[in-house]
């Protein structure tokens, strides 16, 4: 039942995401052709250099988060800490290892933004907390770039982060104190517990107070055994085109639990809103209900001939997203339940709508449950395979939220596309490498054409890899999108950007024993692009700098990949490369490379270095009127080129 | 620095309480310098002052592995360091922990009356060693801190140096002996990988817990005969290494003189234009609610409270924990970054960190 479940807790507050932005332009992995100038602020006049956030760290922070609600088994609820001591506790990070980071797998497929190394704790005071858990690493979903009606590029934007908190401990008398916690710990299964974020809001612009920082809802339920960790398998609403429905409403999932007769729908991410904050755009009065007419579509009346109603959403109560955490919950009559389980949900927009006696006139469908009820999704989004290798993804699939048994879902490769990740047409001087295509060659991924489901809707993708052996050139290995559907399912029944995402890498055999020139290649461009690494710890492309640093370097690249600290910060290193490293890294420590040695004499010159910029104080006069585009919303129109798939509305 | 003579008394009267006690004020003592050197470090702006930067690096990171020994000890006397409290922090502007009032410490950026009247003044042998300077504008300088006539004996010395402290644990560690070393579960942090096993060794006797504690002596205040901390050699002690920046030269062996050495070295240069102009002795009220500064200051603060809270599990009974806490130290080195490079609204000057513990959570 996930974070749709009657016991669960919600909170609000901001999110900071100080990703690196060199790496958004594909051709600025290119060694060759790399200037300085890339790892600059953008200019006015469209001049990219290393975009709107060259030096970020990658960190990814909860900041000032709280707790604004639970809800009970019984289908009560409070907001007074009086009654449930965990009411405006904090949900915060990590308190005794690095932030989290948010990455993306690759320039050519900037629409899953991955989280690694994130800790969620709540906290009770600085001393104890009521529970914590690491975050299972995962990409965020059902990103649209119009939710905030008036902002533009990734301000605008909005997602969803939907996971599982792992090896969670409770407090020794969490349960004691705290009926929601009590409760919680007694549903969930596996020392795990579902987690959803829903982030909007974000500031992009460095000359804007809040730069960096976000606003975030969250919603926390129990985890129960054998349901997928990042999606719900439950009752999907898509827009009939685009990325929005006529009411501004995007792709959402909701969830029946017949044994409590209740219907859930997580709304955090689906209404439009006309501020950073999250006030949502008022379309007139929003009901629940169930088409009895299966065959109506979005944007049509509907009459109580045709549509029964269960609930209205209060969606424009002040405050609601940020109290409810997204999440609304609606008993419902055994009556209403047995419609609902055969029938498509839908959500119907009017502006004076009595509940259970909707008239005629003004009740448009906003949005309804895909046809027949059908959902299929896989995880994880995001496979690293060294090639050669293989991904495992697991493909569910369900019609009207209960798991399809025995059901064949067709499998297939979207196949090349070109001109994924570049930056905008209008930048006066832009990065002279070409731009490789991606999902070529396509005979280095081995796919079934389907795959068949067991009996809990589960069904096993093994995507067998082989070496593709350098298809992009100045960029390690290649990415492939494969794509998952039931059979006759058009492309609105998933979400614009629902592929599961295979980066191939590049065979790389480490050397018998490995010199500076190995490792050379794979430094200078880690150091192109992450500036803050590169100017701040240490200098890659310096070898008497690695060589001063030789021993932090081999702790970084050692890590666990689930370790924040993890380096590279992007996770894309193939393993191949990865033990080059720790190899020669190695060899230096024990050793002193003398290759290095010479390498260190030539380099030990009197170079100095440019001082950087002072960060603007704010607020600053910004230097165009036009804020930047965003990194999000410039990738994904690139993306219209890729298949015939409307992506963008 | 001069700690108060009474703390040396107390040690040399008193028992295993006394020694517990001070340890754990070794310990603290040992972090407060920390701050204070690493804000003259986030002040260079990178790539500029590369000599003067190596320098307070290379000191800040012994004073790390100080922190290290002191904890060794004090677990190995069966103690449990205690780092994550808020009076763990000193005041700054104000006294370090034992010192008396005389030397009041500041969160300043990098110039050369700082170094000299702070960092040199921390790191104050209980005899510095007349050394020339080659500088000729500088060695005025020098020779106002040249050695004094000691004053007469007196019954009772006002002040002792940390080396004379440590002098007073090591020497009741010899007189109460083996019964003081408990064996307790703690074990000891001893990851060669960042510090020799000369330096860095695991503490179970009085043996050993005296040459841990001489190591402390020797890097901070070299010996009595040489400004190297070993007389054999290796590398300059705290002090010189500090005056190395204010006299702009390296200290090198110089045959004609009667100490051996002299500031006649390599160059020492201090850019000023390399240099953040930093907010001294900032405080998180300085920077407005909402401004970037503040923001930033409050994630260092947060990041620098996780670093002490990693290091107090990796010193009581978690020693794996140094990976977490190495990994914080180079995100608040980030951070640290950031904030300088961070101009203050409606100022012309450079946000500095404040070194505040973080009570709020977040």
């Amino acid at each position: 039942m996930s974070f749709l479940h009657r016991v669960r807790l919600a909170f609000q507050g901001t999110f900071q995401a100080d990703v690196s932005t060199v790496n958004n332009d594909v051709r600025h992995y290119d060694n060759a052709t790399f200037q300085p100038s890339y790892q600059e602020l953008q200019a006015p006049g469209h001049v990219e250099n290393g975009w709107w956030n060259p030096t970020g760290s990658g960190a990814f922070r909860l900041l000032d988060c709280r707790v604004t609600g639970v809800w009970y088994a019984d289908g009560t609820s409070t907001t007074d800490p009086a009654v449930d001591p965990i009411i405006g506790a904090l949900v915060g990070g990590s308190s005794d290892r690095t932030s989290g980071k948010l990455v993306d797998v690759d320039p050519q497929w900037q629409l899953a933004s991955e989280l690694w190394g994130l800790d969620v704790r709540l906290i009770e005071s600085a001393a104890a907390d009521w529970f914590g858990g690491r975050y299972r690493p995962n990409s965020f979903r059902d990103l649209w770039f119009s939710r905030n009606v008036n902002a533009g590029g990734d301000r605008a934007a909005s997602a969803t982060f939907q996971s599982v908190l792992e090896g969670v401990s409770f407090g020794p008398d969490a349960a004691a104190r705290s009926r929601a916690l009590r409760e919680l710990q007694a549903a969930t299964a596996e020392q795990r517990l579902s987690i959803r974020l829903a982030t909007f809001g974000y500031q992009d612009d460095v000359h804007q107070p809040g730069f960096t920082v976000g606003t975030l809802v969250g919603a926390i339920g129990p985890y129960l055994a054998g349901e997928p960790t990042s999606f719900v398998l439950g009752r999907r609403f898509t827009p009939a085109s685009g990325f929005t429905s006529w009411a501004g409403m995007t792709w959402f999932t909701g969830a029946l639990d017949e044994g409590s007769r209740t219907l859930f729908l997580d709304l955090s991410n689906a209404l439009q809103i006309t501020d950073s904050a999250g006030t949502p755009v008022d379309v007139g009065t929003i009901v629940v209900g169930a088409l009895k007419n299966a065959a109506l579509r979005e944007n049509t009346p509907v009459s109580p001939d045709t549509f029964e109603s269960f609930a209205v959403i209060p969606y424009q109560d002040p405050r609601w997203l940020q109290a409810s955490g997204g999440v609304f919950a609606a008993e419902l009559t055994e009556v209403q339940v047995a419609i609902a389980r055969n029938s498509p949900l839908a959500l119907v927009v009017g502006s004076e709508v009595n509940p259970g006696a909707v008239g005629m006139g003004p009740n448009i469908v906003g949005i309804r449950e895909s046809d027949d009820g059908l959902l299929v999704g896989a995880e994880p989004v995001i496979s690293r395979v060294d090639g050669g290798g293989s991904a495992s993804v697991t493909v569910y699939a369900s019609r009207y939220g209960i798991p399809l048994a025995d059901t064949a879902i067709q499998i297939g490769q979207t196949g090349p596309s070109p001109q994924q990740g570049g930056g905008s047409p209008q930048n006066p001087n832009p990065p002279p490498a070409p731009i490789p295509d991606i999902g070529v060659p396509m005979d280095k991924v081995e796919l079934p054409r389907q795959v068949t489901t067991d009996r809990t809707g589960a069904a096993a993708l093994t995507i067998k890899t082989q070496d593709p052996k350098h298809p992009r050139g100045y960029l390690d290995g290649q990415l492939y999108l494969v794509d998952y559907r039931l059979p006759g399912q058009g492309n609105q029944a998933r979400s614009a950007f629902d592929y599961a995402v295979i980066h191939v890498r590049d065979q790389f055999d480490v050397p018998a024993d490995p010199t500076w020139s190995d490792v050379q290649p794979i430094f200078i461009q880690y150091g192109n692009l992450y500036p803050i690494m590169s100017k701040r710890l240490v200098n890659l492309a310096d070898p008497a700098d690695v060589k001063a640093h030789a021993k932090l370097l081999h702790f970084a690249f050692t890590r666990d990949i689930s370790d924040p600290s993890y380096m590279p910060v992007t996770r894309d290193l193939s393993e191949g490369k990865r033990r080059t490293i720790i190899k020669w890294l190695e060899k230096l420590i024990a050793t002193g490379d003398p290759g290095v040695a010479a390498m260190q004499a030539v380099a030990a010159g009197p170079v100095r270095a440019p001082a950087p910029p002072a960060r603007p104080a704010a607020p600053a006069p910004a230097p165009s009127a036009e804020p930047p585009e965003g990194s999000k919303s410039r990738f994904a129109r690139g993306l219209g080129r890729l298949s015939g798939k409307e992506k963008q509305s | 620095m001069k700690i108060r003579s009474s703390i040396v008394r107390e040690i040399q009267t008193g028992g295993v309480a006394e020694l517990h006690k001070y340890l754990q004020s070794a310990i603290e003592l040992e972090h407060a310098t920390i701050p204070v050197y690493q804000t003259a470090l986030y002040s260079i702006k990178p790539g500029t002052n590369r000599e003067a930067a190596a320098i307070i690096a290379s000191v800040a990171r012994e004073e790390m592995l100080h922190l290290n020994i002191a904890a060794n000890v004090l677990n190995a006397l069966g103690g449990a360091p205690v780092i994550d409290k808020p009076g763990f922090i000193p005041v700054f502007p104000g006294p370090l922990p034992m010192g008396i009032g005389d030397l009041r410490v500041s969160l300043q950026k990098l110039t050369r009356g700082h170094v000299y009247d702070t960092f040199m003044a921390i790191e104050q042998p209980e005899q510095s060693l007349d050394l020339p300077v080659s500088e000729p504008r500088l060695a005025p300088l020098a020779a106002l801190r040249a050695p004094a006539v000691p004053p007469a004996p007196t019954a009772e010395p006002e002040y002792a140096t940390i080396g004379q402290f440590y002098e007073a644990i090591i020497g009741k560690l010899e007189e109460l002996g083996a019964p003081l070393f408990t064996r307790p579960l703690s074990p000891q942090v001893v990851d060669n990988t960042w510090f020799p096993p000369s330096q860095l060794f695991p503490v179970d006797g009085v043996e050993s817990a005296v040459a841990a504690l001489t190591v402390i002596i020797d890097q901070g205040e070299g010996t009595k005969l040489s400004p190297l901390e070993s007389p054999h050699g290796g590398p300059v002690a705290h002090y010189y290494r500090f005056a190395e920046i204010v006299y702009a030269r390296r200290l090198v062996r110089d045959a004609s003189h009667p100490n051996q050495f002299s500031y006649s070295g390599a160059p020492v240069p201090l850019d000023p234009a390399g240099i953040w102009n930093l907010v001294a002795d900032a405080k998180s009220v300085d920077y407005a609610e909402g401004s970037q500064a503040r923001r930033i200051s409050d994630r260092f603060n947060y990041s620098y409270t996780s670093l002490l809270k990693a290091l107090h599990e990796t010193f009581n009974g978690r020693p794996d924990n140094l990976s977490k806490a190495l990994a914080l130290m180079y995100e608040q080195k980030l951070l640290g970054g950031d904030l300088a490079a961070t101009r203050i609204d409606g100022t012309d000057l450079q946000a500095a960190p404040t070194f505040e513990y973080a009570t709020q959570p977040m």
